[in-house]
Formats: C-alpha cells, sequence, structure tokens
C-alpha cells in the first residue's frame, strides 16, 4: 500500500476581491501517501481548507488556482467540470464540518446514498442499496432501515456526520478529505466519529486527509501532519515528532497554548501560554516570515526574508531561519 | 476561601411551551430546558456549567440574568429574589450582572463604532456617566482588554475574531458588574487567541473581583478557568463538585465518559488510550427517558435506574453525584 496518491507542486490560491487580490495558499507542494491519514493544522484562513476546495475545483467564484496537483497522472486544476464529476464524490471524496449543507435538504437519506452508487458505478438501484444497507450498517448506525427513510434534517447532528462518512466511503475512494469533521460535534459524539474514523484507516486503503485545529484529534488519527500559517507551509514532521520535538515557533506555540486535561502546560503563574498578537490578514504585503511579529525569537533577518521550507530531517521540512544551519 | 454565596439559586424550572408535531390533536408540552437545578456562587468564584448541546446549560444563564423567565424556583442576588421581579429592579441590576456571547462578530451591531459598542452600557445610566466620563472610561477599558484607545472610531468588520471578543468583553466590564456569565466565550476564536482571551478573562477576574459563571462544552478549558464545576444532563445536574476533584475522583458515568472522550494532545497517550465511547445520542429534552435520564446511554445502568430518578447525592464534602450506583462503579 505504498506510493503517492496525490502531489501537489506549487499550488496557490487567490480570490479576487474588491479590496484586491488576497493570497489563500502560496507556493504550497506535498505529496499523500496511498492509506496514509495526513492531518494538516493552521489557524482560520490559514489555507487549509482552500488548498483542497481548490484541488476539487470548488473554489468560489472569485478562486483561482495555480500550480498542478496531480492524481493518476492527471492534474486536477487543469480538468473539466466533467472529467472532475467521475473523480469528485467516487474517487476523491470530501466530508465537511456542517453536515446539514452537505446533504440535499428535500431527498430522504436513502435516496440521497444509493444515488452516489447509481451514478458513479452505475449500479442498479436494488443493487445500490443492499450496497448502502450494508456500508451504514458497518458504520453502526442503529436502525438503518428506519434512518434510510429520514430527511437530512430528522436525524441528529452525530447521524448526519455519519450519513455523510457513508455517502463519501460508498465508493471506496483513494482519497477521503475531512474538513473539521468533529468540529460541530459534542464530545461524546465526537470520540464515536474519531472512532469511526479509525476503524475505516484499519479496514481500508483510502487515504485519510484530516484538516483540523484540534490537535488532540491529530494525535489519535495521523501518521503524518502538516502546519500551515498565513497560507504557508511552515513546518511538515511525522505525528510523533511534530508533538515531541516540534521545531517551528509556531507549531511549538500552537503545542503550548493548547489547554489539556490535568498536567497542562502552564506558565509559572498558572497562565496559559498563549501566542501573542494575531495572524496576519490575507490582504496584507507580507515581507519576511509571516510569524515573524509573533514569534519571540524573531532576529532581524525574519521581517526583511522569508525563510525558504528546507528538509530538516527524514520526511521533515521546516521554513524557520532559527533553525537555519549558520 | 469560603465567601458568603452572592448568588443563590433554588430548584430553578425553565419550561418551554413547544408544539407537538405528532399527534392528531394540537396539543402544547412543555420543553424542561432547566428542570430543578439548585447551586450557589461565591464572590470572586468561578462555576463552569458543562454538558453537551441541548442540556439547558445556555438557558440556565439565560435565566440567572432574567433574559428568560423561570417557570419555577427561586434565584436570588445578594439575598434578594429577582426571579419574580418587575421590570424596574431588573434594569436597575443589570449593571451587576452582565453576558458575554459565544460568537463575537453577531453581537457586535455593525453600524455602531467600538467607542459607541463599549459606551452603550453606560449611556443607560446617563445622570452617572457624564459624556466625558464615558470617553474617559471606554478608553481605560480598551486599554484593560489589550486593545489601543486610538481604535473607538473603527467599526466591528475592521476586527478580527480574537480582538471582536475583546471588545464584548470590554463591553460587559464596563459597568463593573460583579457577575458576568460567559456563554462559550473562547468556542468560536482559534487555540492561539483562545489562550490570551482566557488570561484576559482571569486577569480581569483579579482586577475587578468578578464572579463567573463560564458555560462550555470544552473540558480542558473549564478545568483551567473554574473553581467549581457543575455537570448538566437533559435539564438537571448529575454531578458537582471542586473543578479539581471533579477531574480527578469523577464519580458519575456520564462525567467519566464526558472526561474520556477528550481527546489528548500527545501521540502515544492518545494512542494507548482505550475509550469506552458512550453508543447514541443524547435523548430529546421533550421526551427525556424515566428513571435516571442517563441510564439508556449508561454502561452501569441496572433495573433501579430505570425505575426511579437518583437524587443529588453528597459523596465528599462539596461533591454531589446523582447516581444510583457511584458506590460500585467507583
Amino acid at each position: 500500500m505504498t506510493g503517492q496518491i496525490l502531489t501537489a507542486q506549487g499550488l496557490n490560491v487567490t480570490f479576487a476581491t474588491p479590496d484586491g487580490m488576497v493570497r489563500a495558499v502560496s507556493d504550497l507542494s506535498f505529496s499523500l501517501m496511498r492509506g496514509e491519514c495526513l492531518g494538516i493544522v493552521g489557524e482560520s484562513g490559514s489555507g487549509k481548507s482552500q488548498t483542497f476546495l481548490s484541488a476539487l475545483g470548488v473554489l468560489a467564484d472569485n478562486g483561482r488556482a495555480g500550480g498542478v496537483v496531480n492524481f493518476q497522472g492527471q492534474n486536477l486544476l487543469g480538468l473539466t467540470q466533467n472529467a472532475l464529476n467521475d473523480i469528485r464524490g467516487n474517487r476523491i471524496t470530501m466530508i465537511f464540518q456542517d453536515a446539514l449543507t452537505g446533504l440535499t435538504p428535500h431527498m430522504r437519506m436513502g435516496e440521497q446514498l444509493t444515488e452516489v452508487l447509481v451514478t458513479h458505478k452505475a449500479l442498479s438501484k436494488q443493487t445500490a442499496r443492499a450496497r448502502v444497507l450494508e456500508m451504514i450498517t458497518r458504520l453502526r448506525v442503529p436502525d438503518p432501515q428506519q434512518r434510510l427513510a429520514m430527511y437530512p434534517h430528522e436525524l441528529s447532528g452525530g447521524m448526519r456526520q455519519r450519513m455523510m462518512i457513508a455517502m463519501a466511503l460508498l465508493c471506496e475512494p483513494d482519497i477521503l478529505i475531512a474538513d473539521e469533521p468533529t468540529t460541530a460535534l459534542d464530545v461524546t459524539i465526537q470520540a464515536q466519529v474519531l472512532q469511526l474514523l479509525s476503524g475505516l484507516k484499519k479496514h481500508t486503503e483510502t487515504a485519510i486527509i484530516l484538516v483540523t485545529h484540534d490537535l488532540g484529534v491529530v494525535a489519535g488519527l495521523c501518521e503524518r501532519v502538516m502546519v500551515m500559517y498565513a497560507g504557508r507551509l511552515v513546518e511538515e514532521a511525522p505525528v510523533d515528532e511534530l508533538f515531541y520535538d516540534p521545531r517551528h515557533p509556531y507549531t511549538r506555540g500552537l503545542l503550548d497554548s493548547t489547554p489539556r486535561l490535568a498536567g497542562s502546560v502552564h506558565a509559572a503563574d498558572g497562565r496559559l501560554k498563549a501566542i501573542p498578537g494575531q495572524p496576519p490578514s490575507l490582504e496584507e504585503q507580507i515581507t519576511g516570515c509571516a510569524f515573524a511579529p509573533r514569534c519571540a525569537g524573531a532576529m532581524a533577518i525574519c521581517h526583511t526574508e522569508r525563510p525558504p521550507l528546507r528538509q530538516s530531517g527524514p520526511g521533515r521540512r521546516l521554513a524557520c531561519h532559527l533553525a537555519a544551519p549558520s | 476561601m469560603t465567601k458568603p454565596p452572592m448568588l443563590r439559586v433554588n430548584d430553578l424550572k425553565v419550561h418551554f411551551p413547544v408544539r407537538k408535531t405528532s399527534g392528531f390533536l394540537p396539543d402544547r408540552v412543555p420543553l424542561k430546558a432547566v428542570d430543578g437545578i439548585s447551586f450557589s456562587l461565591g464572590a470572586g468564584e468561578t462555576l463552569g456549567i458543562v454538558g453537551e448541546s441541548g442540556c439547558g446549560k445556555s438557558t440556565l444563564g439565560r435565566a440567572i440574568l432574567s433574559l428568560v423567565r423561570p417557570t419555577a424556583g427561586r434565584i436570588s442576588w445578594l439575598g434578594v429574589d429577582i426571579a419574580q421581579a418587575d421590570k424596574r429592579a431588573t434594569r436597575l441590576r443589570r449593571k451587576d450582572l452582565q453576558l458575554v456571547f459565544q460568537d463575537p462578530l453577531a453581537s457586535l451591531n455593525p453600524r455602531m463604532t467600538i467607542g459607541e459598542i463599549i459606551a452603550e452600557p453606560l449611556r443607560s445610566f446617563p445622570a452617572e456617566y457624564s459624556k466625558s466620563v464615558r470617553i474617559r472610561k471606554v478608553n481605560e477599558m480598551l486599554h484593560q482588554v489589550g486593545l489601543s484607545p486610538g481604535m473607538t472610531n473603527r467599526y466591528p468588520h475592521e476586527f478580527s475574531g480574537g480582538q471582536s471578543q475583546r471588545i464584548s468583553i470590554a463591553r460587559a466590564m464596563i459597568l463593573t458588574p460583579k457577575l458576568v456569565v460567559l456563554d462559550e466565550p473562547v468556542s468560536a476564536l482559534d487555540v492561539s487567541i483562545q489562550a490570551q482571551i482566557i488570561n484576559l478573562l482571569k486577569d480581569l477576574q483579579a482586577a475587578f473581583d468578578l464572579s463567573y459563571i463560564f458555560i462550555s462544552h470544552d473540558l480542558s478549558v473549564v478545568q483551567h478557568m473554574c473553581d467549581r464545576v457543575l455537570i448538566m444532563y437533559l435539564g438537571q445536574v448529575v454531578e458537582q463538585a471542586r473543578a479539581h476533584d471533579l477531574f480527578v475522583n469523577p464519580r458519575h458515568p456520564y462525567t467519566r465518559s464526558l472526561i474520556d472522550a477528550v481527546p489528548i494532545p500527545d501521540p502515544v497517550a492518545e494512542r494507548a488510550r482505550q475509550t469506552v465511547s458512550l453508543t447514541g445520542d443524547p435523548p430529546s429534552p421533550l421526551n427525556p427517558p424515566a428513571g435516571c435520564r442517563f441510564h439508556p446511554r449508561c454502561p452501569h445502568a441496572v433495573d433501579a435506574c430505570q425505575a426511579a430518578a437518583p437524587e443529588l447525592e453528597t459523596v465528599a464534602p462539596g461533591h454531589d453525584t446523582a447516581c444510583f450506583r457511584w458506590r460500585e462503579t467507583l
């Protein structure tokens, strides 16, 4: 189950706004291995969602994507909508934070789910229905028959999220993009959905891209993590190394400012170690390192020259002047 | 450090009439959002109210602020029953009791400058706060929440989420209240900003000797913020204790599963962890289960749990839980 399934080179995403051009993602390159779970972490506006919306051709109307996103020998960014339709919902699927907006409100769950298989796999309605039932039973949806007869609004939040996951898995995709899949859920329901996703990892070949701001969720599910800040990749590492040996000051700050149950990382006076300041707005022209204004260790060069993204160990990349070999 | 309670809530009930969606005849059934809750809060204390969506935690906060009228029960503020008070008395009390919402941008009027927004509570009491006093107080407050006084003429959309939350906090604090209800004040913020706001709230509490009611679903934030915690399930308290006791020694199975469900930002610990996650969703508050409301999801439920509802029982000093089996499930 090795080999790259998706690679991106020099991906740029910009939005034309009345106030000028806004850069959401800048010069992003990465690869995704078959069957792995890759976590993407960053603050709101760091470009973590836009990266994947652009790859699937579903950016907002004023958005433009440049660069190359290679999936099985084709550049996704150059495909027509028709060609993309064969891939979206079939080979690459996506689940969102808010399951209610991801489901069609006027169709019963059963119809929506079977439609996926009828469209993409050209199955008969009967076979499709049987497969749907099998899938949602596997996802441990109680009373599956009854739930399939319901409309999305009749389901609870956790159940809707499960239906959306079922829908995303029906075609046994190569890649599942999960954009904050548990953020809108209560903790006990979140735990159920996370268990579901980790079971999925063991039993399928599907690679998962988990976009989230919750480091706890990343720790449990991902093998590799990319940290984004202001539209750029600032650090990439295997999950253990990222948590136990974070090298970018932003990654460190993020880990330090995360409150934990028991044994928190506190400053001496019992306060949380917050990162001062706030992320730059995307309209800002950034010279130097985007994190420099909030970085305790920033040097003169950090404000004038952008640190290049460098290899910093096996499977690790880092963009920081502080770590550069002098 | 026991201080006399400022706020005492006694057997508080808030029921909303809801139209029944099924059945032949149109009918109204009560949605028991808050169903018999009692607690007290001392000066300078932070009480955490925790529970899943729909458990009534926000309604409880609103009832304390007289934003919804309680169906039954007593809320006494500094010894005066305010549950059934008239409008005038309620208005005067607003100075003491303030609220901060979850979504900072949605709670700021987009057509007012932030100077106007922060000064607005002062304008409700024109006799006490002249224009020059208002300007001075707004500038002081801005400084206190970490914004620059030069920002008074800007509009809410020019601020980020974290800054907007600072503005709502400034508005809540400007009348120097005694109690502030914080309804998920950091849930909408990024992690790095969340820590800043938590620190700010702690600083303000120390500066003004404030009491907080901190409503949240995030246990790690609650543990960090609160002195005491109240765990709610379907409109009722299932456990209350000092924060430390609650997290170290949770007695109610629901509390335990809530704590278990929190993902740990530590890969080795997270992989080693055995989660016994709760099955099912919380039932609808319109039709709560008989007996203990938690029994359909409880791994320890026995017949007795279906037959009768457990009362809150003291299991250790200052630590109450409502579970028949707390001794056996330790």
